[in-house]
């Protein structure tokens, strides 16, 4: 007779379990089908029996702020139980009901600890209490297996099993489901006695729904023994469930099989996925004993021939091959089991195809082996099935743009910086999604406008891969508008907003950029209103400088980017305030050595934007104010108490540069502090900033270089040892060729010695004898 | 005084000194053994690795180890247990020879000094001469006498042998059979069933010889490892050295200090894996500090002890004869010894325990002795 409630205790990834839900629900055709979801996750229940869709594949759940926007992963397989009750019960017209407490009452649970280290993105079942509840070890002992994984294998998986009678195998897992009573609770006590009393609920009201039943329920094993209690205690009432916050909304993500492997960090993880996929490709429904064999036989084959296959030195030959067979199931025979399971195989190979214990090709071997028994391919979700319009519009863009997203590996791609007509729309798409965050391509190198580095390089380098988190972090972005430059520019506005004033200036120059990259010129205007506001309180540098680069960069580039010209006028339009600002804040500017751009950087940015009218003219900007970078040097000059005095190297280098002046008094001032009793890094301070600011100086006027000369060569021994490290680093802005210049100025004798030392006179007649006695005199000049 | 008895023997073979358990199993065992096999290959199993009732674990280890052992002497191929020294893999042999075979004695010592000979067989030049080439003048080496009753043979320290004696094996062991050209038409000796060879190899051995491709293809290699657990280590080694101290008929009193071994025990561990069990990272020795090494040490103690010391073991006797085995023939080894005595037990002995305290102070007296010889 079936009874009223068939409940099947499972492991979420389990073929033998997903054949006995199978079978089950052919056979006794339930009128109700439940499973182990979020309760609010069921507007998703109908596109998951959809037929359409390719296993593996995930239910993401994501909530809205009010929620706590907490999102989950729940992933199945074409063999995890859940999979196939919601399919086989789809085409049976019946839609399966999704009986766990909801998503948005989680939120709630106080109990519940951050277990995720990357919240969202590992998926929430997790059975490790399967491994280490204390029933469960003491099973794993019975076996005699060395683990949880290869006893359940011996237990359940590599056992046959007949569709026409299930029961064997139902009452065994109720019984391996008892021994899991004591089983720590996971993510807390409360929210699992809530989960509990939501899932025994749930079936209690099907029940009554649905009269004589029967209703098949599918759920962990670790619920399974707490449900059944509940429901079979006369007057048990669940407790009052936690507040729901918020909503969920259900999506459908592309999985793949490598991250069921528990290796993934995936709690509900497997070992060795491909094994449990082969199993299943092999048989869904029956399984005999020879069947079970003849798994091991296949995979045992399957690696003679991926050893041919990969040119190993001695691939296993067929005697091996049997041999290794013959192993198997003598193993599993010692052991106590009907037929080989995946480690009784796994073993034999090794103990059969491995040929010495440090053999290069039997470790080859085990390689082969461990990739073969890693799990491959990816599902699919069809177009509109579960996708939120912005995934698709994203795909069609992709697909429209050459990028194959079928490919599970990351792809590289190279763009002319100078981009063509074709490249342009790739390069914006790109920009987009990086503005979107969600990790799907990465700029490994070429122009970068942010730092203004390499703007001179011809190509840029992107590396992109598409992957289920990406797609994840793409569903996440959903709200922010329905097709990629409206999601991206939602995007730059929400981080706009959220731009914290003590990093305003770095923030909101970084997204005009990565705006004007995505080629969203709509934004260009409130970021740089947004901008010039912040510029206004900034009383430092270094930001300002920082912005400065980026405008430049922005500005020397606009034409290749396609920057409209009202967007170029507002980038130009912000540059004169910017400068202004800049120059207000010389004075008190600190030397560090930590930030970009450096001071010596910005120092040179002001000189120049200072001196390039014509360059600013072709961008459309008025000439800036020369003489305010001139009045700022002087101010800075004659601050109380002085500035640093690199500080004041670097101030009378730019003026000097600027108006032109005294280079004698120049080098007295870049000298003075040499000879003098200052510590030596204080001491060269003023050299170094002076010739951070303009490098040219110790060799285009030869009375600084003098000066600096002398005041070096005042130094006793000790303190020139001392501030050698700190001449190092002073002279080290200038290159190689304008050292030898330097030297030249200094020096403009020829080096090398060209004529015999008076004090080697006496020498050089005997020395010229033995060498023409050995041979080695120079050939005589010509007369 | 009563003398106690003299044993027979210094040290029986296995299948003796568990002939009990062995007869048990036998009338016990109801599943299907392989041809010339005395037990089935769970009994065997169960032999090895005990059954927490009237048969004894022998072996401490993964089980999966055993059963790997076990299946592949049913094939084909023979089993080639390699580790390094003292992890076991010779008692391992011998266990797996007297449980299928009954008989652990078919054995081949190989060194440098192995000759064919050893392998296939030798004369009696006597008979030999009188008789000419016969039956009666051939004098069956262990291998020939397996092959001929389908016993195991087992081959200790294979790597040892110099590789054209090690490749008269490569023949054997595809065709099953030895070929005797002086007996003429009679000289084809035919494997029975049951015959196979367990062979041994260490890894640290230096000046061994490598296998050819050709014999590795006949063995199963199977690593042994160091005992991985540490509470079934010390009992093997309290185990072991209560049963060498019975055959030494050692006095009841001098019982034996768990505590005292756990020092040693704690100690070999340490500076095997060159971490302390607190986690410190240690230098490591490069001698052999195996369980084996560990009941030798053991057993050394425990008779200075009685004979030398107050009768009871403790930390200062361990300390004597561990710094020897730390030390072997290789002076660079004091310098991780003294750094372990200064880093750990030290330590140790200053948070109150009379066996560090003892074994610290003995093993630095012990150092000391051996820097003013």
């Amino acid at each position: 007779m079936t009874p009223r409630l068939i409940l099947v205790p499972v492991r979420h990834h389990s073929p033998a379990c997903a054949r006995l839900v199978r079978a089950l629900l052919r056979l006794h055709r339930p009128a109700a089908v439940a499973v182990e979801l979020p309760a609010d996750l069921q507007p998703v229940a109908p596109l998951l029996g959809d037929a359409r869709l390719q296993p593996p594949a995930a239910l993401f759940a994501l909530g809205d702020a009010a929620s706590g926007g907490r999102s989950a992963f729940y992933p199945l397989a074409a063999f995890s139980p859940e999979w196939v009750a919601l399919q086989e019960a789809a085409a049976a017209g019946v839609t399966a009901t999704f009986i766990d407490l909801a998503q948005t009452r989680r939120a709630a649970m106080a109990e519940q600890p951050a277990v995720d280290p990357v919240p969202g993105l590992l998926p929430v079942w997790d059975e490790r209490p399967l491994a280490t509840a204390s029933g469960m070890a003491a099973f794993t002992a019975a076996t005699g297996r060395s683990d949880f994984n290869a006893a359940w294998d011996a237990a359940v998986e590599a056992q046959p099993f007949a569709a026409a009678d299930p029961q064997p195998l139902l009452d065994r897992l109720h019984r391996l489901a008892e021994l899991l009573r004591d089983a720590p609770p996971m993510g807390g006590e409360v929210l699992t006695v809530a989960r509990e009393d939501a899932m025994a609920e749930a079936l209690r009201l099907l029940l009554a729904r649905h009269g004589d039943g029967p209703v098949l329920a599918v759920v962990g094993a670790l619920h399974a023994p707490a449900i059944l209690a509940r429901l079979a205690t006369a007057g048990w009432q669940p407790s009052e469930p936690p507040p729901a916050a918020g909503s969920v909304t259900g999506y459908l993500v592309p999985w793949d099989h490598a991250r069921l492997e528990a290796a993934s960090g995936y709690r509900a993880g497997l070992v060795q996925t491909g094994w449990y996929l082969r199993s299943w490709q092999a048989s869904d429904s029956e399984r005999d004993a020879d069947s079970l064999h003849g798994e091991a036989r296949r995979f045992l084959l399957q690696v003679s021939r991926a050893a041919r296959a990969a040119k190993l030195s001695q691939p296993p030959a067929l005697p091996e091959v049997v041999e290794a067979a013959l192993a198997a199931r003598r193993l599993a025979a010692l052991r106590g089991g009907i037929a080989p399971t995946r480690s009784d195989t796994v073993e034999a190979a090794a103990l059969s195809f491995v040929r010495g214990a440090r053999d290069p090709d039997g470790t080859a071997i085990l390689a082969l082996i461990d990739t073969l028994l890693q799990g491959e391919g990816r599902g699919a979700v069809p177009e509109g099935l579960g996708r939120p319009p912005l995934v698709d519009d994203m795909r069609r863009r992709a697909a429209a743009l050459g990028l194959d997203l079928t490919y599970p590996d990351a792809q590289r791609l190279r763009l002319d910086a100078l981009k063509t007509a074709q490249e342009q729309p790739l390069a914006r798409f790109l920009a987009q999604l990086d503005l979107l965050d969600i990790g799907f391509a990465h700029r490994m190198a070429g122009p970068d406008l942010l730092t203004a580095t390499d703007l001179t390089r011809r190509s840029e380098d992107w590396i992109w891969r598409w992957t289920p988190e990406v797609e994840a972090r793409l569903i996440e972005r959903a709200m922010l508008g329905a097709d990629v430059p409206s999601a991206a520019a939602g995007q730059v506005l929400v981080s706009m907003a959220a731009v914290e004033p003590w990093a305003a200036l770095d923030r909101l120059s970084a997204l005009l950029v990565r705006a004007v990259l995505a080629d969203l010129s709509a934004l260009v205007e409130p970021l740089t209103a947004a901008l010039a506001q912040a510029v206004a309180t900034e009383t430092r540098l270094q930001p300002l400088a920082a912005v400065l680069v980026r405008l430049e960069a922005l500005l020397a580039t606009a034409e290749a980017l396609g920057l409209g010209a009202d967007a170029a006028a507002c980038v130009g339009a912000l540059l004169a305030p910017v400068f202004t600002a800049a120059c207000l804040a010389l004075p008190d500017a600190v030397p560090h050595d930590d930030l970009q751009p450096s001071p010596g950087d910005s120092l040179r940015l002001l000189r120049r934007l200072a001196s390039a009218p014509a360059e600013l003219a072709a961008w459309g900007v008025a000439p800036l104010p020369r003489t305010l970078l001139v009045q700022a040097a002087e101010l800075a000059l004659a601050r109380q108490p002085p500035a640093p005095l690199w500080l004041q190297g670097a101030c009378r280098a730019l003026h000097f540069a600027i108006t032109g002046g005294d280079a004698v008094a120049l080098g007295a001032a870049l000298a003075g502090p040499l000879a003098g009793t200052l510590p030596p890094d204080e001491g060269c301070a003023a050299l170094e900033g002076a010739l951070a600011v303009d490098r040219t100086l110790v060799w285009q006027f030869p009375q600084i270089a003098a000066a600096v000369s002398r005041g070096v060569a005042s130094l006793q021994e000790d303190a020139f040892l001392a501030a050698l490290p700190h001449l190092r680093l002073a002279f080290s802005a200038l290159t190689p060729a304008e050292i030898a210049r330097l030297v030249e100025t200094l020096d403009p004798q020829p080096h090398g010695v060209t004529a015999p030392l008076p004090d080697a006179a006496p020498l050089e007649a005997p020395l010229q004898a033995l060498l023409r006695r050995d041979g080695l005199h120079a050939p005589e000049a010509p007369t | 005084m009563p003398t106690p008895a003299v044993p027979t023997a210094q040290r029986l073979p296995a299948e003796r000194r568990f002939a009990e358990e062995l007869a048990l199993l036998a009338a016990e065992d109801s599943q299907p053994r392989p041809p010339g096999w005395q037990l089935s290959p769970q009994a065997v199993r169960r032999f090895i690795l005990g059954d927490g009732g009237r048969i004894s674990a022998k072996y401490v280890g993964e089980p999966g180890l055993v059963e790997r052992c076990i299946v592949t002497l049913m094939g084909q191929r023979g089993l080639l247990l390699v580790g390094e020294p003292g992890t076991a893999k010779s008692m391992l042999s011998e266990l797996l020879a007297a449980a299928i075979s009954g008989d652990s004695t078919l054995t081949v010592q190989g060194s440098s000094g192995t000759t064919e000979d050893h392998v296939r067989h030798g004369w009696n030049y006597a008979l030999l001469i009188g008789e000419g080439p016969g039956r009666r003048a051939l004098v069956p080496s262990p291998v020939l006498r397996a092959m001929e009753s389908g016993r195991l043979v087992r081959f200790e320290e294979i790597t040892r042998c110099p590789a054209e004696v090690q490749d008269v094996l490569i023949s054997l062991m595809s065709e099953r059979l030895m070929q005797i050209a002086e007996l003429g038409d009679d000289g084809t000796v035919l494997a029975r069933p049951g015959f196979n060879i367990v062979a041994t190899a260490n890894l640290r051995d230096r000046g061994t010889h490598e296998l050819s491709g050709a014999l590795k293809r006949r063995f199963a290699f199977e690593t042994v490892p160091p005992i991985a657990d540490f509470a079934a280590e010390l009992a093997l080694v309290a185990r072991e050295v209560s049963r060498l101290a019975a055959a030494d008929a050692v006095p009841a009193a001098a019982l034996l200090d768990l505590e005292a071994l756990e020092v040693l025990v704690t100690a070999m561990r340490e500076l095997r894996s060159g971490l302390s069990r607190q986690g410190a990272a240690l230098e490591r020795p490069t001698a052999v500090l195996s369980a084996a090494e560990g009941v030798a040490v053991g057993h050394a103690a425990l008779l200075d002890a009685v004979h030398f010391g107050n009768g009871r073991l403790g930390g200062a006797e361990v300390a004597r004869h561990l710094v020897g085995a730390v030390l072997q023939d290789d002076p660079s080894n004091a310098g991780p010894l003294r750094k372990y005595l200064m880093a750990v037990a030290r330590p140790r002995a200053d948070e109150g325990s009379i066996h560090w305290r003892g074994f610290a102070a003995a093993a630095q007296a012990r150092l000391t002795e051996r820097d003013a010889a």
